[in-house]
């Protein structure tokens, strides 16, 4: 059996996909510095995408789609923290919170760049600190993964990556 | 934002990206962003580029190894994979069918990026095999791993002065040769080994013991899991546990488990990983060709040291107290006929006082400075004001008044009744004060003090569950004899058995509690004794505290 797509469908498919890979990681920011570790931000960037994908043609044409991902994941956040009642660590009627969101509005102008800085930076590591990146990253290890393997304790993988990061977070805003 | 304060961001940070961080630790970098600009700012810049690494395609590709490296990656992470698979506790991905292809499996966030490059997920899912030996080119260079904790009569290779107490073993030291003596070495990860001489080893990272031969004796938390032990070829992988190895000059190799449970990897086939778990031993021969079960050897292995106490404890259940009295540790070091002079805290031996009647002595409380675990001793006397019973101060309120007269004083024995030749104590049929049926002889109007607390601390966190003993008048003793006996707690009374004479005994067992500090052992003579004209009053006082024992954590 063959797939029929109507072709106004795939521009449209197309055009979100192309949209999505240059901003995702721009909305996957916010909800990082929300909910602050990778498995719940990974949840709710697939619901937030799921939704933007369902919202898509309505909305268009969308004058910014990072602040509308943004917007959509906001709702995913709520959503997500009254049905796990946990793991979102700022609370979100705190001045902490109205910071945030104005600090990720900064965002969408800084990331364009910051991907090309980050691989000039990433180059810059040490072998020994690109290959932890890579296996953390890349290889998608967990750190007690990493840890059984290198020998070396959890605690002290932490400490490399969290080295490793300050490295590239440094490198990046040093980068002209 | 200073440098420490940057460095202490970057790990809460970090820590929380992993959902590692406790809730003191969110509290924390809460406070530092609500109160530092320049630290939200650095944070938002920190989480766009941890958004970079994990939704971009900003990291290269990883470089292929051999297919001994891919074969080794493949069973390291098998046997990760399969322990995550079965600890509720730590969240892993569910295993694939196909593990070769994927052992652990990605994420399934949306990543359109991957999804468009067949080529690359290949790419990747062979490379999640082959990064190991990559991985260990870039193994730091030389820097400390581990420490010297303990140590307990170590003999070098040639005599040489060798490792101390606080020195530091790097990754890239040579092999060090132990003659004989035990050492106990920490790791930076939290994970210890004590090493039993002879013996050579190699700290070769701060979770990883190298054995070419002799015996280790690994203690692992809970957050140094994985701690490795590498032996004779085999690899001995931690998974929450206490273990012991023994690597043979013949490359044998022994893996015997007391707690938890560990993974032994005895080759790079599918069929060469074994688990091992608590109360389980295996002997690996042939290169690992041959793996056996064999009896677990418990009290095979040097379990925990101690340089102050020069204590060595191989899993013994429980400490004597009779020994301690005789100047030993408690796990046989003492000398029987040797003994405490309550009136001046001195060693003494038996031979030495014989048949002696002390002098009237007073009630205070003498510190018995040179035994770790013997607090002090004293002549009880309430006549003389309050019996003080321990360094602290504790006091003995029920103490009754006495003569403070004694014989001989407190001893680890005595085997040989006075003058006449035959066994010193007796109870209930079996004869005390030698090896095999140790006590504390303590006549009439005497009392010691053990402090239970440095016990702990020489023991490296093994608790003391219970004192146990039988205590009496011998039967062997002359007649007259009527005594109470006392066992105290803190000062409190916890064990009171008056009137006691020749022949009767009675059965001892005492709960303690982590907090109690110091057991007190007493005999008075029975206040109102009644003896025939021209015999001491104390006469026939001969008590003993049979087979006393501090029953220790299994």
């Amino acid at each position: 059996m063959r797939l029929i797509v109507d072709k106004k469908d795939q521009l449209k498919s197309d055009e979100f996909l192309n949209l999505l890979m240059q901003k995702q990681m721009r909305i996957y920011a916010f909800i990082l510095s929300v909910v602050r570790n990778f498995e719940d931000a990974d949840d709710i960037l697939q619901e937030t995408v799921h939704t933007m994908w369902q919202k898509y043609e309505d909305c268009r044409p969308i004058e910014d789609f990072v602040a509308w991902g943004i917007q959509v994941a906001y709702y995913k956040i709520l959503e997500y923290r009254k049905k796990k009642e946990r793991n979102v660590h700022v609370d979100l009627h705190s001045g902490l919170f109205d910071q945030l969101m104005a600090a990720s509005r900064t965002l969408d102008k800084e990331g364009e760049e910051v991907l090309e800085k980050l691989k000039r930076c990433l180059k810059q590591l040490s072998p020994r600190g690109r290959r932890f990146i890579e296996l953390r990253y890349y290889q998608d290890l967990k750190p007690k993964q990493i840890a059984v393997l290198l020998g070396l304790s959890v605690l002290n993988v932490y400490k490399i990556l969290s080295r490793i990061h300050s490295q590239l977070v440094q490198c990046v805003r040093m980068h002209p | 934002m200073d440098e420490v304060q940057r460095q202490e961001l970057d790990l809460l940070l970090y820590q929380m990206l992993e959902n590692e961080a406790s809730p003191e630790q969110i509290a924390r970098l809460n406070a530092i962003l609500s109160e530092d600009a320049e630290a939200l700012r650095y944070t938002m810049d920190f989480y766009l580029v941890a958004s970079a690494l994990r939704k971009s395609t900003v990291i290269p590709s990883a470089s292929l190894g051999t297919q001994d490296e891919i074969d080794e990656q493949f069973h390291l992470l098998k046997i990760f994979a399969e322990e995550e698979r079965v600890a509720p506790s730590i969240e892993l991905p569910e295993e694939e069918e196909e593990p070769a292809a994927e052992p652990v499996r990605r994420t399934a966030a949306f990543r359109p990026d991957r999804q468009k490059a067949a080529l690359w997920v290949l790419v990747a899912s062979m490379a999640a095999l082959v990064v190991f030996f990559a991985s260990i080119k870039f193994l730091p260079e030389r820097e400390p791993v581990a420490f010297v904790a303990e140590t307990v009569e170590p003999r070098w290779q040639n005599g040489e002065e060798g490792l101390k107490v606080q020195d530091l073993l790097y990754n890239t030291d040579e092999p060090r040769i132990l003659r004989s003596g035990t050492l106990e070495v920490e790791f930076y990860s939290g994970a210890r080994a004590v090493i039993e001489g002879p013996a050579e080893f190699v700290c070769k990272s701060d979770n990883m013991l190298s054995l070419a031969y002799g015996r280790v004796y690994a203690r692992v938390p809970d957050y140094a899991s994985g701690f490795t032990v590498l032996a004779n070829g085999m690899r001995i992988v931690d998974l929450g546990t206490e273990f012991g190895v023994l690597a043979n000059v013949d490359c044998s190799v022994e893996l015997h488990v007391t707690k938890g449970k560990t993974s032994l990897v005895t080759g790079r086939g599918e069929q060469d990983v074994y688990s091992v778990q608590a109360g389980q031993a295996r002997r690996v021969r042939d290169g690992g060709a041959t793996v056996e079960e064999i009896a677990l050897k418990e009290a095979g292995f040097v379990q925990r040291i101690d340089t102050k106490t020069q204590m060595v404890w191989k899993g013994q259940k429980t400490l004597n107290l009779a020994d301690m009295v005789g100047g030993g540790n408690g796990l046989g070091t003492g000398c029987l006929e040797c003994g405490i002079d309550p009136a001046n805290a001195r060693g003494m031996r038996m031979d030495v006082y014989y048949y002696e009647r002390f002098p009237e002595a007073d009630n205070r409380y003498r510190t018995v400075d040179w035994h770790p675990f013997i607090d002090g001793v004293f002549v009880p006397d309430a006549s003389q004001g309050p019996q003080v019973i321990s360094s602290r101060g504790d006091i003995f309120d029920q103490c009754p008044k006495t003569n403070r007269h004694y014989y001989v004083s407190i001893v680890n024995g005595t085997q040989q009744s006075f003058g006449s030749g035959g066994p010193g104590l007796a109870l209930n049929g079996v004869y005390y004060g030698n090896a095999e049926s140790p006590a504390i002889f303590i006549h009439a109007n005497q009392g010691i003090t053990f402090d239970l607390e440095a016990m702990r601390q020489a023991l490296k966190g093994i608790g003391i569950l219970r004192f146990e003993s039988v205590g009496g008048i011998s039967a062997t003793a002359p007649e007259y004899g009527l005594a109470d006996l006392y066992v105290l707690v803190d000062g409190k009374v916890r064990f009171f058995q008056p009137a006691v004479q020749k022949g009767q005994f009675c059965r001892i067992s005492i709960p303690l509690e982590p907090k109690d500090r110091f057991l007190t052992l007493a005999a008075v003579t029975h206040p109102g004794k009644q003896v025939p004209a021209g015999y001491n009053e104390e006469h026939g006082d001969w008590c003993l505290f049979g087979a006393p024992v501090l029953r220790l954590e299994p």
